[in-house]
This record gives C-alpha cells, sequence and structure tokens, in this order.
C-alpha cells in the first residue's frame, strides 16, 4: 500500500489484517477456522514479521502473550469456537495485563455456515473483564484492529475484536494507510508481581483489573467507538455489527447509537440516547447482550422475538423489528438443496466405506471427514468439537460390552490440535478402542492450511515435520500401522485386524488431499455389458459415479469431471465392470 | 434500491465454476464506475460441490448498507448453472433479468426423481424475469479455446445488462484475473457480451 486514499475492495478479514499491519504488529499467530482463516494469510503476505499457525488456539494465545511480555505488538485469529480453547489463558491475561499490545480476533459464525455451534462471543468479554470493539464494515474493521493496538497499551490490557462471517466475507471500499514504524526494542519484561499470577499477586492484579475496566469504560462512554448518529427523535436504535447494517437501511431516518464497544458497557451514553428518543428498539444478532444491559439500566426499549436468537439478521429482520412488518413467508425449495460432499477421490471416503463394512460404532470429529454423517455412508454418529471423538470412544469403550468396534476417525490436523491428549488418557487408562488418524497432509476443511505435521510452515517454507508414527508410539501405544487409504485390501484387513485385537490401536490412513495436488492417476472406464447393477459402487457416494439417469438400475454414470481416478470403486466392483486405464 | 443509481446482482453456481471469481470481477468494476459497492459471499464449502453464492450491491449515492439486499428486490441473477438459477428467484424483483449458463449438475446427493429438468429450469427462470439471457458458457470457452473462460464469458453477457463501460470492465478484469490470463478472458468476456447484446 503506498500512499493514503488509495480506494480498495477488502473483505473484513483482509481489513483487520491491514489494521494490524498499519499498527506495526509484530507477531501473529492462530488457528485456521472459519471466518477467521485468511486474516493471518493476508497478513503474511503484507509483512515479513513472524506469522504463524500454531497447533491449536491456546498455544497461539500463549505464543502472543510472550511476544507482547517482550514489548512486541501481537495478534491472535481464531474462530468462535477456537475462543473456548484459548479462554483459560485469556481469562488470566486479563489479569496481568500486557506489554506490547495484545490483540485476539474471535470470528463468530450466526447462521453457522461452517460451524457446530453460534454462540455469542460477546459473553467472553464480559467474563473475562476484557475490552471488545466490534466493527460493522471493512473500514471499521482495518481501523479497530488497528486502534485496538493503542487501547491494549493504554489501558494494559488483551483487546479483543469481534468479527462475523457476513462481516468477514464481505468485501467494503476501504482506504488503506501506511503503517506505522515502530522503533521497539524488544526484551522481556521482569515484573513477577505482575506476571506471576500466585494469588497474593493475582488478588492485587484483580482489584488493578476492575480499575483498568473502569477508565475503559469512560473511553466507552465517548463517542470514538460507541457513536450517537442523531436523526429523527421519534425512533431511537440501539445496534451493532452488520444488524446496525440492516436497520440502517430500514430506518434509514432514525436517530442510532452505533455500538463498537459493547464491553464496557457504554451505560452513560445509553441513558442519555435512551433519554432523546420516544421510542428505543435495541436489534442485535444472536444473543441479548446490548438489550439485557439496557434493561440492567432500568430503561425499558423492544427488541426482537425469540426467533431471531438463531441465525443471521437481515433487513428483513429488521423490517420486522423495527417497522413491525410481518415475516415475509419463504418460498418453498423448487429444486433439490446441494449440499457439500466429500471431493471424487477424497482418501477419506474409503475408510468409511469399510468402517461401514466392519459394523463400526464411529465417534467423529470435525472436519471435511464429518460429511460421512451424510447419505449414502451415513456412519458417522458424534461431531462435538475439535479431538472430542477420541475422548468419546475412550468412554464409550470403557462401558460398552457388546461386540461392535469402536471405533474414533479424526483429521491430521484435528489430532494435533487436540487429539493427542485423548491419545495419552486413552493409554494410561487402557482402552480397547481403534483411533484412525486421516492424514490428508492439510487442514482441508478450512481451505488447506498447513500445520505441524505436514512439514511445510504458514508461508509454505519447508519446516520440521511431525512424525505422528513415532509420536502415538512415544506416548505408549504399542500397535500404530499405517495404510494408503486406496489399496482397499489392505486398508480393510488393517482395519478389522485393528478392531478386533482387545488392545488400543492407532490407524494412520494416509494419503494427500486431492485438492492439494489436483491431478489425475488414471481414467476411469465403464463396461455396461459387465456392469450386474449391484449398486456396490454407488453406496461409495463419490460424485464421480452416479445413479444413470437412463435406467431404474443401480448401474453407474460416470462424472469425469469430478473423477481424480483412485480406483477406489473399480476395487469395490466385484465384477470388473470399472476398470482403470 | 432499484433507480438506475443503484442496483443489486446475485451470482450463483456451484463450486469450482468460477462464480467467486466473477464476483470480483463484477465488484472491482462497480468500484471502478465510481459506486460505493459491498460484495458478499458464502464460501465456507465452495470447493466440496455445494452451492456458491454472492451478492453484489452497488449505489451511486449514499452508501450501501446491509452486504445482503432483501429478497425480491435484486435486478439481475447472474446464474452459471440452472438449478442454482432457480433457487435464487426469490431473491428477484419482478422486473429482474437473468443471465444463465445453458447447463444443469444434479447434486450428487439427489435421487433422480428431485432433479429437475432444463427445460423446467428455464421455464421457471423466463416466467420469473422480464428478460432472459441464455448462454452456453462452454460453447464460448471452446471458441476461445480455453474451457477455463467459461465463467469470464458469463461476466462478458452479464455485462451487457449493467451500468458499467465497456473501458471499465476492461480495467476491472485485468485487476481480477490471475496474471497472464487477461487476454484469453477478455475474448471470453467479449464473446459472452456480444451474444447478450444480439437478444
Ligand atoms: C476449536 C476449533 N478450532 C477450529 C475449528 C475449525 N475447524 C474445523 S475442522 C478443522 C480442521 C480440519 O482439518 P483436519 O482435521 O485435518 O481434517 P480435514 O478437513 O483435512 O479432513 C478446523 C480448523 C473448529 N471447529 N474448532
Amino acid at each position: 500500500m503506498t500512499e493514503t486514499v488509495t480506494s480498495v475492495l477488502l473483505s473484513g478479514n483482509e481489513a483487520i489484517a491491514q489494521g494490524a499491519y498499519e499498527a506495526g504488529v509484530a507477531f501473529a499467530s492462530g488457528y485456521p477456522g472459519t471466518p477467521s482463516s485468511e486474516v493471518l494469510e493476508t497478513l503474511s503476505r503484507l509483512t515479513a514479521i513472524p506469522v504463524e499457525w500454531a497447533p491449536n488456539e491456546k498455544a497461539a494465545l500463549e505464543a502472543a502473550v510472550g511476544a507482547s511480555l517482550a514489548g512486541a505488538r501481537a495478534l491472535v485469529t481464531m474462530k468462535h469456537v477456537g475462543l473456548n480453547v484459548a479462554a483459560d489463558p485469556l481469562f488470566t491475561a486479563a489479569y496481568t495485563g500486557i506489554e506490547g499490545g495484545l490483540v485476539v480476533i474471535t470470528g463468530d459464525d450466526p447462521g453457522m455456515y461452517s460451524s457446530q455451534n453460534e454462540q455469542d462471543n460477546r459473553h467472553y468479554a464480559f467474563a473475562a473483564q476484557v475490552p471488545m470493539l466490534e466493527p460493522a464494515d471493512s473500514q471499521e474493521a482495518l481501523n479497530f484492529a488497528r486502534q485496538a493496538f493503542e487501547l491494549s497499551e493504554q489501558f494494559d490490557i488483551p483487546v479483543l475484536v469481534r468479527s462475523t462471517t457476513r462481516l468477514s466475507h464481505t468485501k467494503c471500499v476501504v482506504h488503506p494507510e501506511t503503517p506505522e514504524l515502530l522503533q521497539r526494542t524488544y526484551e522481556p519484561a521482569e515484573n513477577r508481581p505482575k506476571y506471576v499470577m500466585i494469588p497474593a499477586h493475582a488478588r492485587e492484579r484483580h482489584r488493578d483489573l476492575l480499575a483498568r475496566i473502569r477508565r475503559l469504560r469512560q473511553v466507552s462512554n465517548t463517542e470514538q467507538f460507541n457513536r450517537i448518529e442523531p436523526g429523527d427523535t421519534r425512533l431511537g436504535i440501539i445496534a451493532s455489527g452488520i444488524a446496525y447494517q440492516c436497520a440502517k437501511e430500514v430506518a434509514p431516518q432514525a436517530s442510532f447509537l452505533k455500538i463498537g464497544m459493547p464491553f464496557p458497557f457504554p451505560g452513560e451514553v445509553v441513558q442519555q440516547f435512551a433519554a432523546s428518543v420516544d421510542r428505543l428498539v435495541v436489534f442485535e444478532e444472536l444473543d441479548r447482550v446490548l438489550e439485557q444491559q439496557v434493561r440492567g439500566l432500568g430503561l425499558e426499549c423492544e427488541a426482537k422475538p425469540d426467533s431471531m436468537l438463531t441465525g443471521e439478521l437481515s433487513v428483513q429482520s429488521a423490517a420486522q423489528v423495527i417497522r413491525d412488518e410481518q415475516a415475509q413467508p419463504t418460498t418453498d425449495a423448487l429444486v433439490p438443496i446441494r449440499p457439500p460432499i466429500m471431493c471424487g477421490g477424497c482418501p477419506h471416503r474409503p475408510v468409511f466405506y469399510i468402517l461401514k463394512k466392519l459394523k463400526a460404532y464411529v465417534t467423529g470429529d470435525i472436519g471435511c471427514y464429518t460429511l460421512a454423517v451424510l447419505p449414502p455412508l451415513e456412519i458417522l454418529q458424534t461431531c462435538l468439537c475439535m479431538g472430542a471423538g477420541v475422548g468419546q470412544a475412550h468412554g464409550i469403550a470403557q462401558v460398552y460390552d457388546g461386540d461392535r468396534p469402536i471405533v474414533a476417525v479424526i483429521g491430521d490436523s484435528t489430532f494435533v490440535h487436540s487429539g493427542i491428549t485423548g491419545l495419552i488418557n486413552m493409554v494410561y487408562n487402557q482402552s480397547a478402542a481403534t483411533v484412525v488418524i486421516l492424514d490428508n497432509g492439510t487442514t482441508a476443511m478450512t481451505g488447506g492450511q498447513y500445520h505441524p505435521a505436514t512439514g511445510l510452515n504458514l508461508r509454505g517454507e519447508p519446516a520440521p515435520q511431525l512424525n505422528m508414527v513415532a509420536l502415538c508410539q512415544a506416548i505408549g501405544v504399542e500397535r500404530v500401522r499405517v495404510v494408503d487409504p486406496y489399496d482397499l485390501q489392505q486398508l480393510e484387513e488393517t482395519l478389522r485386524e485393528e478392531t478386533t485385537t482387545e488392545e488400543l490401536s492407532v490407524v494412520i490412513a494416509r494419503r494427500p488431499c486431492v485438492l492439494l495436488e489436483r491431478k489425475s492417476l488414471g481414467r476411469l472406464e465403464f463396461d455396461a455389458d459387465a456392469c450386474v447393477a449391484c449398486g456396490l459402487c454407488l453406496d461409495l457416494g463419490c460424485p464421480a459415479l452416479v445413479q444413470d439417469s437412463e435406467t431404474e438400475q443401480r448401474q453407474p454414470a460416470i462424472h469425469a469431471t469430478f473423477c481424480n481416478g483412485c480406483g477406489v470403486c473399480a476395487q469395490v466392483c466385484p465384477r470388473q465392470a470399472l476398470n482403470i486405464t | 434500491m432499484n433507480s438506475p443509481e443503484s442496483g443489486s446482482i446475485i451470482l450463483v453456481g456451484v463450486g469450482g465454476q468460477g462464480v467467486l471469481t466473477a464476483a470480483e470481477i463484477v465488484a472491482q468494476a462497480c468500484l471502478q464506475e465510481g459506486y460505493d459497492v459491498k460484495k458478499s459471499e458464502v464460501h465456507g464449502m465452495a470447493q466440496r460441490g455445494g452451492s456458491v453464492v454472492s451478492h453484489v450491491r452497488y449505489a451511486h449515492n449514499g452508501s450501501v448498507a446491509a452486504p445482503l439486499p432483501r429478497p425480491g428486490t435484486v435486478n439481475l441473477i447472474v446464474g452459471f448453472e440452472l438449478i442454482e438459477a432457480v433457487r435464487a428467484l426469490s431473491w428477484l424483483t419482478p422486473k429482474g433479468q437473468a443471465v444463465v449458463n445453458d447447463v444443469l449438475l444434479a447434486p450428487p446427493s439427489a435421487n433422480r426423481a428431485q432433479v429437475p429438468s432444463k427445460q423446467y429450469c428455464l421455464a421457471k427462470v423466463k416466467k420469473h424475469t422480464q428478460r432472459i439471457v441464455v448462454v452456453d458458457g462452454e460453447e464460448l470457452a471452446q471458441q476461445i479455446g480455453n474451457i477455463r473462460t467459461i465463467n469470464t464469458a458469463i461476466v462478458g453477457a452479464a455485462a451487457a445488462l449493467l451500468p458499467i463501460s465497456w473501458h471499465t470492465w476492461r480495467e476491472a478484469m485485468e485487476q481480477s484475473v490471475p496474471a497472464g490470463t487477461a487476454e484469453i478472458n477478455w475474448q471470453a468476456f467479449e464473446l459472452g457480451y456480444a451474444k447478450a447484446a444480439r437478444v
């Protein structure tokens, strides 16, 4: 970026990266997750500072706390549920405070476009007592990300910046500026009463935190982040984020209190605003965070119905709440839905095909492989949070007496993120379940990020590669086997053996994600005369094989564009009607 | 929101069809033409064959507030696939227009009885629009000799229906497609444009 006042289109995530860059950020870490992943990817292209994928969000935040301790401005990014993982260091980092500005980006996902829940992370600001900024478009995302570092240093506290999927993934016109040049030398701070949280120190720091929040409340009560936009005083709307934009569209003449800093809550501004309008409406996405604060001030207000506690808010929902318009009936879907599916040639597919054949009870985890819950595989029984499948399999195996094999499946990125501790638990408590690590060499679900077991760092440069076999052996797993999931016979033999032994075992199914290399391994040909329409190949659920629309029989037709020639269907076919040439 | 001073476009298709690049070209063109613009997309699962949707809203006077328009207010559907074009119809104003690629991709998860025919989809889109332009993107791209230009050919057809100058499109194209591919993409764009201008 050269001079000021260039206009560019940036997504919320790109703008956050630009804001951090302008603030002179010197260290950044995070773990991928929609909608936050592009922040670090963008930042790594803007600057040469260390920008890192950490194995998980807790490790990322702790590293950033370290960089801050040495005086550097540090950025951490994660999706909303990532903050659950990083919550432990966050809560106490609020006590200790910081040296270099410390900013944590949390990307919430109202509507769950790509998440297992839609928790509202504004609660974290209130619970951890850390200030939160909440932008409503890309320019604000840039400004707030930059100002968050200043706020952090001014008030000796980590600052949360909350985005949402819509904000992160909407491009708006932005005016980037040249970055600040911070002349700093980095030296780790020695201040034990501040940074060693033994109870005696922590009691003092907690009191100090409360005092810092009191001072921050004064900022919150200025126009800097919580702005009154005077308008028609018959209607006053309190709103934030994308909800603010939707309300603005429905009632452009109204008076607005635009909340950009929900915590510390700007009670005085709200009182003043409420007194200036006849009718007060609070319009916010997800939980009733602002509304409860407003009511806590003893003010009356209108707000959304309970049906709007879930999902994204829209211009229509704003019209319903603000103008009392009827909800428009949603038109029936005229056409079949198109859910995401495992790609043609996905190396996860054969593993599930065999586990189904073995009648295994499969506890799942989060990643592309969660799609095995859908037809025709329908084999995944659980998906709770990252790493949970391993723990669940252990718990089930400890109480279940039946014959079904209990199998946890977990992706390579997820295993490194939070599967290892669960596996140590299984070793220690002598589990007899099986853990299958689906090692496709990438974090496919979130767009293909590198992780510690890929041998490459965030910038794609060579990095030490975590050896998962050696790791499993080192923590005490005696049976560790590696198979190629494209070799169906070997895969079946291995899984059959390992699921029937009375001991814990780990099977690593290793084959790169088809999106990594996109190369064809051969051409699939179909011999209709040899086909007996048994439909076994269709049970794989591969998009390259669809039921032939010409016939009622379960005969396949080949969709060559989706086929990478993996040959798994050819191995499934009992009549050699499918062949790779 | 439907004066010539402002408008709203929805681009829909299936993961892998280049919908997001197309949306990027359209949004860049709006920006360079001097509009305020917001481009929103859902792309979490784009690579896995799911539906891909991108909204582009632009306005001269005053800025665009919400990233998403109200259903029933969109001026133009750019459909890269017919089932997805039908799915997007509820966004369209009664006076809306559509540019559709003449291709139907059955969702692999749907059973055959659920999958509508091309004729059904085209009739639905016709019924809901004042003007429909049907392009065979694949045929146009084959004329160019590069199958990866289907999406820019379709953008070209859409361009014939949008208040943006020729020169601006050219610039936007250069900014949005991979380095070295601007020329071939521009050829595809021109073919698409000519096709729509004739309709
Ligand atoms: C705590 C947390 N962080 C991040 C995510 C987002 N996320 C979902 S699955 C996943 C990893 C997927 O990679 P992997 O386990 O290797 O499976 P793959 O998608 O490659 O099959 C990520 C980062 C999440 N759901 N929860």
